[in-house]
Order: C-alpha cells, then sequence, then structure tokens
C-alpha cells in the first residue's frame, strides 16, 4: 500500500488542477460555515458579556418574587350575581343575626341609638333582577355586608387547615434548591386613597381619593410605595451629595428615570430621553446628578378627614344653593375647608347641646369598641429621591430588535416603581419615618387578609445562589406568570431584578436554531462539495486508469482521493473560520458600540463596566464545526470515489 | 555481456545492507557502473533466451458496446520469450491495444489463458493483478499520461510509490533512469515544460523504476515525428541489451516494426 507521504505529494498536486473550479467550492462552502461561525462567535460573546453584565447586575443573588395563589373566596370576592345555595343562605343568615346582636349589644352598652334596618344585609336582591322558576327575583350574597366578613373568617380558617403555600412551606420547598436568602418586600398602606401627592406644592381637594394615573410612571404620583430591603436595590442607590446631607429627615425613595422625568423635568430642566443608547448614557447621568436629593411632598389624610371634607364640600355647595339661614338648620357643627396646603378640617361652628355632645362621645366610643370609628389625622409627608433606576422592559418578552433584546437580557424586571430601602429609612427618627401612617402591610390584596398573614401566607423574594437553582425552583414549584386563574401551583413568581433567565432562553432557542440551521449548511456544503469532488474524480479517471497500470491497488486510489478530499476541507475550514471571524468582528465594529451603551444603559451604571463584546470562542463549538467540515469533506467524496475505483481502469484508458 | 540481475536478486543484494543505507547506495552504485559496461556491439547484436515468458493460449476478447458485442480478440495464440523486442501490428481496430492490455493485466479475456512470468493471469484476485503491474511490467502510453503536477523526477517515481520502496533507493534510481534518458537538466521540470520528445523519455523512465521483467509499449511513437520516433526505438534497444527486458510495442508503422526481433501481425483480432 502507497505510503502516507507519497499520498500527500499524490494529493497535493491533484489539489493544483481544477483550481477555478476548487476555488469556487472553498469559497463557497467557505461561506457557508463561515455564516455559521459568525453566528456562533456572536452569540457566544453576547452570552458571555450578557453574563458578565448579570453576574455585576445580581451580585451573585438570583432573585425570584413569589405571590402565594389564594382563592377568590377566600380573600372575600366573588361573582355579583351568585345564588347561594339554601344551606348557604340559611348559614349566611343566622351570621346576620349574630352580627346584629352584636352590634345591638354593644349601642346598648354605650348608650346608642341603634336600628338594625341600619346594617347592611347579607343578601340581597339580585342586582340585575334575575327572577327564579316561581317568579320571585333571587337573592345573591352581598359581599360588602358587615356579617360576610365573618363567613370570610371562616372559610379562612378552613382554607388554611390544607393551605401548603405559607412562608414556611416556601422556606421549606426553596430549601431544597438552595436558597439562601428569604426577603419579604412590603407594600407600604399609603395610597392615593389617602395620601395624595403634591403637584408643584399644591393640594386639589376636588381630586382627593382619586387616582391620578395608572399608568406605569405613576407610582409617585399614587403614593404607591414598597418598603425593599436595601441589598436588592443597592446599585441604584446614589451616594449621598450635598442636597442629601443637608436634608436628613425626608423619606428615601427610590424612583424609575421615566417617571422622575414625567414628574421633575420642568422643575430640574431635564429633556426627554433621547432614543440613542449614548445619548441615554449622558441624559441618565445628567438625571442622577440632579434627581439626587430632590425632594417632593405628599398629604396624608385619614378616612375619616377625607371623609369630613368630603362633607364640609357637599355642605358648601348645599349652602350657596340655599338660604343659608336654612342651611345652617341642618347641621349643629359646622367645619371650615383646609385654608392651606395639608391643612387639617377645622372647626366652624359647634352649637351642640351638652345632650348632643353626649352622644357624640358615646358614639365614638362604640365606634372605636365596634372597629368602626376613623380618625381625623392629617400630615404632610416629605420624600426624597436617593437613587434611580432604569425602568424594566416593556416589551413583554417581545425582542424585535438587538437593543430591545438587550435592554430585556439586562433590563430591570421590577414589580413596583417606587421603592423605599429599608435600611435608609430605618435611620429615621419614628416622628420622620410617619411608621402610624406608612405602616408595613404585608397585605396581599390589601383587605381581609390579617388571618392569612398571620399564618404566614405573604409574598416574598427569595435569593438564589445560580441561575439554574432558581430556574429549577420556579419551574417545580410556581407558575411564572402573574395569572393566577391558570396557575395549578402553590405560588405564581417572576423573576426580580434583571432577566436572567432569558441567557439561558436565548442558549436555548439558538440550539434549537443551530440544530436546525447546522444540518441545513452541512447538506448544502455537502451538495456543494460532493459535485466538485465528483467533477474533479470523473475528471481524473485516465490519471487513475493511468496510476492504476502502474501498480496502484484500489485502496491506494481511495488513500490518494480521501487525502485530497481531506486537504480540501481542511481549506474549507481555514477560510469558514477567516470569513466567520471576520463577519464577527465587522459586526462588533459596526454594533458593539451601540449594544455597550444599550447594555449600560439598561443596566443602569455607567462606568464600571467594560466593553459588552460580542466576540466569543467557544472551542467545542468550533470543534464541533471543523469536524462537521471534515466529515462532510470525505462525505462528499466518497460515493463519486466509490464508483470509480470499482470500474476497469481499462475502460477509461480506452475512453481516450 | 554483463550478467543481467533480476529485480529480485537486486532486492536480496540490497537486503544485506539494509541496516546500512551507506552501504547500500554503495551497493547500487557498483551494480549501476556494471550496467554501464553494456557495449554498441551488445545492442546491435541482441539475443534472446529459449524461456517463454508470455503465452497466450485461444485468447478471446468480446466488448459489449451498447446492445452490440464487438470481438476484439479471436483465438489468438502465440508465445514470446525472455528478452525479445516483439512488435504487435496491425491496422487500427485489429485488436493490438486489447492484446497489450490482457499481457498487461488490465483487463482479462473472455475466453483462453494468458500466462506472463509463469502466472496465469486469469486467476489473480484485483490486489495481485495491480501488484503484478507494478512489478512485473513497465507500461509506456502513446499520451504519455504524465501526472501534469508533479516534477519529472516525482513523475518517474510514482510506480515506486505504489511498490512502498524505500526512500533513498528510490531517489539514487530515479537519478540514474533521469540520466539514463537524458533528462537530468529537467528533473525538477513540471512536464508542461518538455517536448514531446523529452516526455516520452520520462514515461519510459517511468517505465523502468521498478525494474520490470517486460515492458509494454502501446504506439509509443505515435506522436512524435520520424527523428524521436527512431531515437524513441533506439533507446528501447538500448535498454533490452542493458537490463535484459522483453518489449512487447505495438505500433501500425512498418518501419518501426521492422526495428524489432520479430513481428506479431493481428487482423480483425486473429493472428496472420
Amino acid at each position: 500500500m502507497i505510503g502516507f507521504i507519497d499520498t500527500l505529494t499524490l494529493a497535493r498536486a491533484k489539489l493544483r488542477s481544477k483550481k477555478v473550479l476548487l476555488s469556487v467550492t472553498v469559497v463557497l462552502a467557505s461561506l457557508v460555515f463561515g455564516i455559521i461561525i459568525t453566528g456562533m462567535i456572536v452569540v457566544t460573546g453576547a452570552s458571555r458579556s450578557a453574563n458578565t453584565y448579570l453576574q455585576a447586575a445580581l451580585g451573585g443573588k438570583y432573585l425570584v418574587a413569589v405571590n402565594p395563589i389564594i382563592p377568590d373566596e377566600i380573600l372575600g370576592y366573588g361573582s355579583m350575581t351568585e345564588t347561594p345555595s339554601d344551606t348557604l343562605k340559611a348559614h349566611l343568615t343566622d351570621l346576620q343575626k349574630q352580627y346584629i346582636a352584636e352590634q345591638e349589644k354593644l349601642a346598648k352598652q354605650y348608650d346608642v341609638a341603634f336600628n338594625s334596618e341600619s346594617i347592611d344585609p347579607i343578601l340581597k336582591a339580585n342586582p340585575f333582577g334575575a327572577k327564579d322558576a316561581f317568579g320571585n327575583v333571587t337573592q345573591v350574597i352581598n359581599r360588602d355586608a358587615p356579617a360576610y366578613q365573618m363567613y370570610v373568617l371562616e372559610l379562612q380558617n378552613e382554607w388554611l387547615k390544607t393551605a401548603s403555600n405559607s412562608f414556611t412551606d416556601l422556606k421549606k420547598l426553596a430549601g431544597v434548591d438552595g436558597a439562601t436568602t428569604y426577603y419579604q418586600n412590603q407594600r407600604s398602606s399609603l395610597g392615593y386613597a389617602n395620601a395624595m401627592y403634591l403637584t408643584n406644592g399644591k393640594e386639589d381637594l376636588t381630586k382627593i381619593g382619586q387616582p391620578l394615573s395608572t399608568d406605569y410612571t405613576s407610582f409617585i404620583q399614587n403614593s404607591a410605595y414598597t418598603f425593599t430591603d436595601q441589598s436588592l436595590i443597592n446599585r441604584y442607590v446614589l451616594p449621598e451629595n450635598a442636597a442629601r446631607q443637608a436634608n436628613k429627615k425626608a423619606i428615601p425613595v427610590v424612583v424609575t428615570a421615566q417617571e422622575a422625568t414625567k414628574l421633575f423635568s420642568e422643575q430640574i430642566g431635564i429633556p426627554k430621553e433621547p432614543s440613542d443608547a449614548a445619548g441615554k448614557i449622558i441624559w441618565m447621568k445628567a438625571l442622577q446628578e440632579k434627581l439626587n436629593g430632590l425632594t417632593y411632598q405628599a398629604c396624608y389624610r385619614s378616612p375619616g378627614e377625607i371623609a369630613l371634607i368630603q362633607q364640609t364640600m357637599q355642605q358648601n355647595q348645599t349652602d350657596t344653593s340655599m338660604n343659608s339661614s336654612l342651611a345652617s338648620m341642618q347641621s349643629s357643627i359646622m367645619y371650615n375647608l383646609p385654608t392651606s396646603t395639608c391643612a387639617p378640617v377645622t372647626i366652624k361652628k359647634d352649637s351642640r347641646t351638652t345632650a348632643e355632645k353626649q352622644a357624640d362621645a358615646n358614639l365614638e366610643a362604640y365606634q372605636k369598641a365596634a372597629g368602626t370609628y376613623q380618625p381625623q389625622i392629617t400630615q404632610l409627608l416629605t420624600f426624597q429621591i436617593v437613587g434611580i433606576m432604569p425602568l424594566g422592559s416593556q416589551t413583554d418578552g417581545k425582542y424585535n430588535d438587538i437593543p430591545s433584546l438587550i435592554t430585556g437580557l439586562l433590563g430591570s424586571q421590577y414589580q413596583d416603581g417606587a421603592f423605599i430601602p429599608t435600611q435608609l429609612y430605618t435611620q429615621l427618627s419614628v416622628t420622620e419615618q410617619h411608621k402610624d401612617i406608612l405602616q408595613y402591610s404585608t397585605s396581599v390584596r390589601g383587605e381581609n387578609v390579617q388571618k392569612l398573614v398571620d399564618a404566614g401566607i405573604t409574598p416574598a423574594i427569595i435569593s438564589f445562589p445560580s441561575a439554574a437553582s432558581a430556574k429549577k425552583f420556579i419551574n417545580t414549584n410556581t407558575c411564572l406568570t402573574m395569572d393566577e386563574s391558570s396557575c395549578k401551583k402553590p405560588w405564581t413568581s417572576q423573576l426580580y431584578g434583571p432577566n436572567y433567565l432569558l441567557t439561558d432562553d436565548i442558549s436555548k432557542k439558538v440550539g434549537d436554531i443551530a440544530k436546525l440551521v447546522l444540518p441545513i449548511a452541512l447538506i448544502v456544503a455537502a451538495i456543494i462539495m460532493s459535485f466538485t469532488m465528483a467533477r474533479v474524480i470523473i475528471d481524473s479517471r485516465h490519471e487513475t486508469a493511468v496510476f492504476r497500470a502502474l501498480g496502484a491497488k484500489r485502496i491506494d486510489i481511495m488513500r490518494i482521493y480521501l487525502i485530497y478530499s481531506v486537504m480540501v476541507a481542511v481549506l474549507v475550514a481555514i477560510f469558514s473560520f477567516l470569513i466567520g471571524t471576520g463577519g464577527a468582528v465587522t459586526i462588533e465594529l459596526l454594533y458593539g458600540p451601540e449594544i455597550t451603551d444599550q447594555a449600560k444603559v439598561a443596566y443602569g451604571v455607567f462606568d464600571s463596566l467594560g466593553k459588552f463584546s460580542l466576540i466569543g470562542v467557544d472551542g467545542m463549538l468550533l470543534g464541533i464545526v471543523a469536524a462537521a467540515i471534515l466529515l462532510v469533506g470525505i462525505l462528499a467524496v466518497l460515493p463519486p470515489l466509490i464508483r470509480n475505483v470499482r470500474r476497469n481502469p481499462i475502460r477509461d484508458m480506452r475512453d481516450e | 555481456m554483463t550478467p543481467k540481475a533480476t529485480p529480485e536478486q537486486i532486492d536480496a543484494y540490497l537486503a544485506l545492507f539494509a541496516n546500512n543505507p551507506y552501504n547500500a547506495m554503495v551497493a547500487i552504485k557498483e551494480h549501476v557502473q556494471r550496467r554501464s559496461a553494456v557495449t554498441s556491439e551488445s545492442i546491435s547484436a541482441p539475443s534472446h533466451s529459449e524461456t517463454a515468458i508470455i503465452t497466450a493460449q485461444s485468447l478471446t476478447k468480446t466488448y459489449k458496446l451498447g446492445r452490440q458485442r464487438i470481438q476484439a480478440l479471436h483465438d489468438v495464440s502465440f508465445t514470446i520469450y525472455d528478452g525479445e523486442f516483439v512488435a504487435l501490428t496491425g491496422a487500427s481496430g485489429s485488436g493490438k491495444s486489447t492484446l497489450l492490455q490482457l499481457i498487461g493485466g488490465l483487463d482479462k479475456p473472455t475466453s483462453g489463458e494468458i500466462i506472463v512470468n509463469d502466472t496465469n493471469l486469469n486467476h489473480l484476485p484485483d490486489a495481485k493483478l495491480s501488484t503484478f503491474r507494478n512489478k512485473t511490467i513497465g507500461f509506456i502510453f502513446q499520451f504519455f499520461y504524465l501526472q501534469p503536477f508533479l516534477r519529472l523526477s516525482k513523475n518517474i517515481e510514482v510506480p515506486s510509490m505504489f511498490a512502498h520502496t524505500k526512500r533513498s533507493i528510490r531517489r539514487l534510481h530515479v537519478k540514474e533512469l533521469i540520466e539514463r534518458v537524458g533528462l537530468a537538466q529537467q528533473a525538477p521540470q513540471l512536464p508542461k515544460q518538455l517536448s514531446g520528445g523529452q516526455i516520452q523519455r520520462a514515461a519510459i523512465a517511468r517505465a523502468l523504476m521498478n525494474n520490470p521483467k517486460i515492458l509494454l509499449a502501446d504506439e509509443p511513437t505515435g506522436n512524435l515525428d520520424s527523428t524521436n520516433s527512431r531515437a524513441i526505438i533506439e533507446l528501447f534497444k538500448q535498454i533490452r541489451a542493458e537490463f535484459g527486458m522483453t518489449i512487447v510495442l505495438v505500433t501500425h508503422n512498418p518501419e518501426i516494426a521492422a526495428l524489432a526481433d520479430r513481428e506479431i501481425q493481428l487482423k480483425d483480432g486473429t493472428l496472420i
């Protein structure tokens, strides 16, 4: 059999023939593989850069926010038209009677007139007038009735016996997947119903108790704050500056850049958010500098105070439309509306008799005992911006272009837009904390949940040491959605902070695409190469015949052409890698700076990170491609070669 | 006349020096010097033994060409003796090339037997036929068939590549042959840089590379002018005298045929 060096010599001589055809083949096949290699390099690079950015963003914490799933009826919700069964109807009627009896007893105790008719009934006529078989209007459950709350408590007690999504359950299950820390983000009890954001420092009493806006940049306007462990949002908290040193009594707030711009851009002279990433960086920096330490105010009024204001406003309206002497007869106590921003309601005229005053005092005592007393509190709250975070991805998982993908990749996915960092907050004095009105509330939906909270059925944020462990927990125990209705697991979950699972998703998608594209590319390249190989071999039949005449065995011919095809494949591999690398470098030069800026904006910190490089080499992947090219080269040459070797050499000599 | 050494004898002789390349080279040099001592007298007075080296018995060869069957050879029998210079002649299509291919083990007869160097070629499997062609036969083609992208010296070396001959031995032999055919200057050149005559001489050198017993030449002068043709035949004669090999030459040129020891004439696939 022919030696290896001789085989190389003859194969190399072969390589010098059919140069044009060979060049076209090498270029075409290299283009096919080169594009794949470019894709691999760019995806690997982007994925690695994203991971670097993510590592910096996450600080080793892979956070998952979980919400326990609680059936609606347990929270007191239900259909407006639900007709209860006869048994339930009887039970609800009993509860109503029990409630009336308790209230009557209390009223007697405090010497307050009691009218059982004034108590909201637990059953009421169907609001839409639906009738039963006998033509009577059906009765439905009145979920607003105070006695209904007793029924809800009964349901909660029953449900809690089998509930498996308490904080203890959570710790047990998440612990299995390696969870390290548990946080409880607590929504402040403040809200648009009791605290009004003072636009330009002014209070508009006509809009009291109404939400100002409902979009995702209106947390401050609606006084919707969330107490958050500072470590979760630390990278957005800005260093203390002169403005903050001068005022250390305000409540600290971390707000989104978009909301801050909406509220304060005119005041501080910041233009709208530019669309290009480089502009955004400059914009964000200016925003941070100007907003750090900026204060704004909101006026808190207790429900009792709000009710009084609304009553007084109504009274004033009646006064203006009626004879004042008549109007003054309507009430023995008259109030003045607040005369300045966030001032309390004052008594204008108190013409009550001693007996009336006593009756009012009795009523207050009775309401306190019954838990229905509404105190009159007014407090001016001052907040101070201590941090800016970029607004999270609003693309709902639709990533149409590279920048939105990067934003999705690195952007924050926080559920609440205005945060009070707890560590900074607790540094305030008790008075400055306004704890009585900003009290922590672990409420799930704000009502009827104290019992559930006591049993540990609360939302939580869990920190996992890796994306894999977080993912395992999410997949096993939760539905990664906000929609509770379709979830059959104990919790719903959302990623908290940057979307660290997206890189995983993208890798999977890229993997899926690669599984589809690579075989197609291999087939295309194989067709191109086998066409050329077949051509070269057919054109070499005389030469093969001469070699056979000179004593070459079939195996010698096989060896020469196999080595030849390996040489061609190596050429294709070299050119593929050159084209692939060239393509990746071109993409890096074209898009690298823009994507780096975009990533920095998405990440929200601008100085501490290096370039978002789109170049990354995965040795194993490239090795697979190289092996595939070699394999394609050898496979492409086999069919024509086998056909050729089987031929009688004399036939090809005779053809001459 | 210098006693002729068979390739086997040379191989055995060289094997003695297998572990000492220097000694091997000295041995080859001596062998070459002995060969060079051939005189012009010995060329002009050729002789051959009475040992049959090629025996054809009732050779028939039929080709299928589409649906047609073409009988290229019909009942051809002859003997060629060791050391003979035979010209196979006949008109185009008379079957002379087919006969040459059967002798060279490139093809097998439809019926009849061909025995070359005591080997019945009909019974040899493909791999052994390859070895037979490589060691026993030296082919020279009308169209030369040199590898266009191999240097002349490498082209000559090709048969020894398939024989897996030691590189050091090969190089010496190539050098010797290249000088023998007068192409020492052209050794590093590619075939396209050579003239027709030079290429044919290179093809002859290649045929001699493995010291074959039989040289088969298919119209070796077909593409050459008369001067070059005569020179090639002279070269054949010298080779025959020098190496003592049997030469079978296919030609349709009577002048060339007349230069051979004997002429075997074919007409329509049969001997005349």
